[in-house]
């Protein structure tokens, strides 16, 4: 049984998580404000790209390692793995949320609708459905052993069918717009290429920060609970 | 898992023959999964006939929506038959018999699977002829690869509605539940299967559809490797 | 037009981030009022 009390992250780690997320949201918004030049054809709402891909990639982060906890939960039974999973849920589908809202209105700026059945996007609502029927199967679950079985479960087979369901919608829709395709028009500017690798470290930094945070609090929260069980049981025993 | 072992694979099989056969008489007898599939697989067609207003549209368009309604069709009462079957065995406490019988996880998986295929396959040989006869398909269709084709994609949601339906049911949970975790890990599935099946109504053969088919394959025998590997998890309560 | 895109499209991100926050901040809120509880 673990010790911790009073707060999940204590104050060191708190102010180290604020400056460790500020960090990185100032080199996100550093590249994709000032840095980054403006776009020709599309203009400013270009820069939506910066914090819009990076959330996509930050979310299959999230996804990916959510699956990892839940195998090793499955194969280990410890509680810990369990606590890295739920807060893996919790921050991909923040950032898998952040893409469904920043796409939409990227969308409707530049080609004038608001959702475009594109393969980003798409895989985006799809992997976002599939990690809040884990988040489901946790609220819905009658203890804390069957709700880390279960939502392990629900994680495993989400992430490896993810690669799957990545190919299927791109092959669907044919393939991506813009951004990566090779050749001349579609290319990054030099300029842009650097705010974009600024975007990507700066999201995974605020990520990093999120996800230690969360993971903590299920800590904390794993050890109050059986804290609970353990008095309500002297209680019984009395 | 260990009283498996110790009657070998012919006591393994025996078994689950056995099971199948106690599923099969019983289905047989009561049509409890496979009467709400049939009804709820027509109603879906029916429903898609009148909102989509098929009579104003021309054939070609007609064309177009089929193998999507029809995979509508499909998901949806594999849904309605999974969780059924899975619940009565719940209710009847039939569970705690099955967790005792000497097979193991893998091969109980497979016996329900296998039910869950026969049960979607039932199904299907009643709506693809109505579908046809609905949409006013051409005749002269490659019965045999869209009867492929069905069966792999047929199977992969079979796999998906054992592993999860049995999730559910550990949570008391009944259709509602499992669709919301079935669809959308399904939806290759469900692209594949009707992407193939829009190429085969239409009077063209497994190749023309590549790479559909083989996402079909590759999902089947994903989600029987997730379903045979996982079972034992979402069984133990 | 296409600026003020941009700027609803970081507006909503963060704020999605912060209701993300605040929801932590209050579950650990309520964690240590439940340790407090066990405490008395």
């Amino acid at each position: 049984m673990s010790e911790r009390t009073s707060s999940a992250l204590g104050r060191p780690a708190a102010i180290a998580c604020g400056a460790l997320f500020l960090a990185g949201a100032l080199l996100l918004l550093w590249g994709a404000m000032l840095y980054a030049p403006t776009e020709k054809v599309m203009g400013d709402v270009q820069r939506i790209f910066y914090f819009h891909v990076p959330s996509a990639a930050n979310a299959m982060l999230g996804f990916v390692l959510a699956g990892v906890a839940g195998l090793a939960y499955l194969a280990t039974r410890r509680s810990g793995w369990d606590e890295i999973g739920r807060a893996a849920v919790e921050t991909g589908t923040l950032w898998a949320t952040i893409v469904l809202v920043t796409g939409p209105i990227w969308a409707r700026s530049a080609w004038g609708t608001w959702w475009t059945w594109e393969p980003r996007l798409t895989t985006s609502l799809i992997t976002w459905l599939i990690f809040l029927g884990a988040m489901l199967v946790r609220k819905v679950s009658h203890n804390a052993e069957q709700s880390a079985r279960l939502a392990s479960v629900i994680a495993i087979v989400g992430v490896l069918n993810l690669p799957v369901v990545y190919l299927s919608v791109h092959w669907w829709r044919g393939n991506h717009p813009m951004i990566f395709k090779r050749g001349a028009e579609g290319a990054l500017a030099p300029e842009m290429w650097t705010a974009f690798v600024a975007g990507m470290i700066g999201v995974t930094l605020m990520h990093v920060a999120l996800l230690y945070a969360a993971w903590r609090t299920a800590q904390l929260e794993d050890a109050v609970s059986a804290r609970e069980r353990l008095a309500e049981h002297e209680e019984n025993g009395r | 898992m260990s009283a498996g072992a110790a009657h070998g694979a012919g006591g393994v099989a025996r078994a689950a023959s056995a099971l199948f056969a106690a599923d099969l008489r019983r289905e047989l007898r009561t049509g409890e999964a496979l009467v709400p599939m049939l009804m709820f697989a027509m109603i879906v067609l029916v429903v898609a006939g009148v909102t989509f207003n098929l009579p104003e549209m021309g054939p070609d368009d007609r064309r177009r929506l089929a193998p999507g309604i029809l995979w509508t069709a499909i998901a949806f009462a594999m849904l309605v038959g999974q969780a059924r079957a899975l619940l009565v065995d719940r209710d009847e406490e039939r569970w705690q018999g099955l967790l005792l019988s000497p097979l193991d996880r893998t091969a109980l998986f497979a016996v329900k699977w296998l039910e869950g295929l026969l049960l979607g396959l039932a199904v299907e040989l009643l709506l693809v002829p109505l579908t046809v006869v609905f949409f006013d398909l051409p005749p002269g269709l490659h019965w045999g690869q869209l009867a492929l084709a069905l069966l792999l994609g047929t199977g992969g949601l079979a796999a998906l509605g054992t592993l999860l339906g049995s999730l559910t049911t550990s949570l008391g949970r009944g259709e509602a539940m499992l669709s919301i975790l079935v669809l959308p890990v399904a939806s290759p599935i469900l692209i594949a299967g009707s992407m193939t099946t829009a190429k085969l109504l239409a009077g063209g053969t497994l190749a023309d559809a590549s790479p559909w088919p083989a996402v079909l394959l590759a999902t089947l025998g994903l989600n029987l490797a997730l379903g045979a590997l996982l079972f034992e998890s979402v069984l133990v309560e | 037009m296409s600026t003020t895109m941009m700027f609803w499209g970081y507006a909503a991100g963060f704020a999605l981030i912060a209701l993300f926050v605040g929801r932590l901040v209050a579950k650990n809120a309520s964690l240590a009022r439940r340790i407090d509880a066990l405490q008395r």
